[in-house]
């Protein structure tokens, strides 16, 4: 179990439409695990270390709802025994200790929830459902990731930063000299925070520019985190009801690597041929961010409220922080 | 490293218009000139939320965060939060660190202590500078090296014959006579022939037979190293700042400064060789056990006669920590202390 990580949650790791009978490797805090699915849909999650030789399980293959090693054929079934070891005898019983550990599976949101803990009954938060819009013949999704060089906190803190846009992405530059954010109100509960903001509109270049051709139009933007690692920002354009979700999950790598996975819905142009147009805007913004980001220091977002400054457009931030602070205690996010 | 010091950090062209960052043994810090042209050094980590301040840009007299635009002036003050209700005033922890800083040779100095810059051991004079015969090329190397162990190879004299031999030429032996050092308060210096009659390459040129050789290795704490060639009238200065900017990493900017061929198109070869020497250098620096000169005692390394310039080295290191100068890298920032909750959330 990763120890500089909240304990006792539910994990989004993977896409749903991305597992199949081909096992994935997930890693969180360098700690390694195999998912796959069984011939019934199921999906499965074990240790992705083989207990013979230390192979990496994800490098083998599917056999009859078991995982089969790639360097000696050691196979596991979903409870991660091992029910068969080519190399022995036939008649030698397979050692007691020939297993890998198996970890609790839920799908939900399009995503796969992995749970990292004692046991799913002394979960800290629910799995969250947060994007029923998924699947409504009415929006129009699409799947992407990337690779920051940060931690994950600092991450999620930049899905969370509602004063950064007009300093950090081209579009918002035009607004510096309306950079003042009106105070706003966050909800919590005791593994989330939400917060609805209102923004000047972006001079976008992009076919957004004709969805806000006024200057003074304001959007509404709706940002939400869910611990450990989900963000969903909603952006209403305030024009003919049209809305884009940003629904994503920050996976831990290891300190200063984080996978985001996210799904972008939009409820306007939900061609096909409009997706690019989504993606290169969110693969965009990553870009922007990632190079201020990438330059924090310390690595993890501190939790102390000494280190660092925040003032009244960080709400949302502070009450990320003190929710991290409360389920690691005493504990140092990062070795730096 | 040592405190109480002017340190050469940069060369004063590379900050132009751009903030520049700067790492001393793992603080970070930001260099920038303002629109006065005057130089500032303040610590480059925005109080607000950690990013560099250095990925941003100047504005007058300021520095901008690239992240919300928190502004900064010379003094390290908060000047301006953007995001902020026009109104609001700015909270009195909204500062940065600042350091002492000053150009001279083409060089910019920051001062790294905890007593008065004007008390502190003033920058050396180097009248080379002020020689205007002199061409003058920059470079920089990065070693994986602790600084006392790049300090040491620049003025190492008996190396050449070794670490050298294809790119200077090859000498009838690699017998160093005995020498004499000069020592200051904080510097020394040695003056010894040169033993390799006949150069290779650009350095061909200059060193006709049966000319008048002489080399001077000078160090300064606490990061110059000076070589000076001389055949007849012909001058070759290397001039070397070393920045320490962790335990076992360090930076060298020099400059090469010439009385001959002074044409600009010899530049590029100039600094082609400096690039040359120094990484025919690190094959050997980089792996010097153990990592920090051992300046206390000198019963890990065995220096002879010819290690005159080392040991007089060491020597100012040892004055310096005799003093309280010496000063341990410093560690990575204490762990988050437990949660400062004063509500469970």
């Amino acid at each position: 179990m990763p120890t500089t990580l909240p304990t006792n949650f539910w994990y989004a790791v993977e896409f749903s439409r991305n597992l199949t009978k081909t096992p994935v490797p997930v890693t969180l805090m360098g700690q390694q695990y195999v998912l796959y699915r069984d011939d019934h849909g199921r999906a499965i999650a074990l240790g992705n270390q083989c207990p013979h030789r230390g192979a990496a399980l994800h490098r083998g293959w599917v056999e009859d709802n078991c995982l089969r090693c790639p360097y000696h054929g050691w196979k596991f079934d979903a409870s991660g025994a091992c029910v068969n070891i080519p190399a022995d005898l036939p008649g030698v019983p397979i050692p007691k200790r020939a297993k890998v550990a198996t970890y609790p599976v839920q799908e939900q949101d399009g995503m796969i929830w992995l749970y990292v803990g004692d046991s799913p009954d002394t979960a800290a938060a629910p799995l969250p459902h947060l994007l029923p819009e998924l699947g409504d013949p009415q929006w129009r999704a699409v799947y992407g990731e990337y690779t920051w060089n940060a931690h994950y906190t600092r991450v999620i803190e930049s899905n969370l930063d509602v004063s950064h846009a007009a300093f950090v992405h081209p579009p918002f530059y035009g607004n510096r000299d309306r950079a003042t954010v009106d105070e706003y109100k966050v909800s919590t509960t005791p593994y989330s925070a939400t917060a609805t903001v209102k923004a000047p509109a972006p001079k976008r270049r992009t076919f957004l520019k004709y969805l806000l051709k006024e200057e003074n139009r304001y959007s509404l933007t709706t940002i939400t985190v869910y611990l450990p690692t989900i963000n969903r920002i909603e952006i209403d354009f305030g024009f003919r009801g049209y809305k884009y979700i940003y629904y994503t999950t920050s996976l831990p790598i290891d300190e200063n690597t984080t996978l985001a996975k996210y799904i972008g819905l939009r409820n306007f142009l939900t061609f096909p041929w409009a997706d690019k147009n989504s993606h290169d805007n969110a693969y965009k913004t990553y870009i922007e961010d990632q190079a201020v980001v990438q330059t924090c220091h310390p690595l993890a977002a501190p939790t102390d409220f000494q280190q660092e400054l925040l003032v009244a457009s960080d709400a949302l931030i502070i009450a990320y922080r003190k929710l991290l602070g409360h389920y690691t205690a005493g504990r140092s996010l990062s070795a730096v | 490293m040592l405190k109480n010091f002017w340190y050469g950090v940069e060369v004063s062209s590379a900050v132009r218009d751009r903030p520049v960052s700067l790492i001393l043994m793992g603080e970070r810090i930001v260099l920038y000139r303002n629109s006065q042209g005057s130089i500032h050094a303040l610590g480059d980590r925005c109080v607000h939320r950690g990013a560099a301040l250095s990925a941003g840009w100047v504005e007058g007299n300021c520095i901008r965060c690239p992240y919300h635009g928190w502004t900064f002036n010379s003094s390290g003050e908060c000047v301006d939060i953007p995001a902020n209700q026009r109104d609001l005033p700015i909270p009195k922890r909204g500062r940065v660190k600042t350091y002492p800083v000053q150009e001279k040779y083409g060089f910019i100095w920051l001062f790294w202590g905890d007593i008065d810059p004007a008390e502190a051991p003033p920058i050396p004079d180097f009248p080379q500078f002020a020689d205007p015969q002199l061409r003058c090329v920059y470079g920089e190397y990065r070693w994986n090296a602790n600084f006392t162990r790049v300090m040491e190879n620049t003025i190492d004299c008996s190396h050449t014959m070794f670490m050298h031999r294809k790119s200077l030429g090859n000498a009838d032996d690699a017998i160093i006579p005995d020498y004499d050092m000069t020592m200051g308060e904080w510097e020394a210096e040695a003056v010894l022939p040169i033993s390799i009659k006949r150069l290779v390459g650009l350095w061909r040129w200059i060193s006709r037979k049966d000319a008048k050789t002489e080399r001077v290795y000078r160090v300064c704490l606490p990061n110059i190293t000076f070589i000076g060639l001389k055949f007849d009238h012909f001058y070759l200065d290397t001039f070397v700042i070393s920045i320490p900017v962790s335990p076992t990493v360090t930076v060298s900017k020099w400059a090469l400064m010439r009385n001959f061929l002074k044409f600009p198109f010899v530049d590029a070869q100039t600094r082609k060789v400096g690039v040359r020497l120094l990484s025919e250098d690190e094959r050997a620096v980089k792996t010097q056990d153990p990592l920090v000169s051992p300046f206390l005692s000198n019963s890990t390394d065995l220096l002879q006669a010819s290690d005159g310039t080392v040991i007089a080295y060491r020597r100012l290191l040892k004055k310096c920590y005799d003093r309280g100068w010496w000063q341990e890298p410093s560690l990575p920032a204490a762990a988050a202390p437990t949660s400062v909750l004063t509500t469970t959330p």
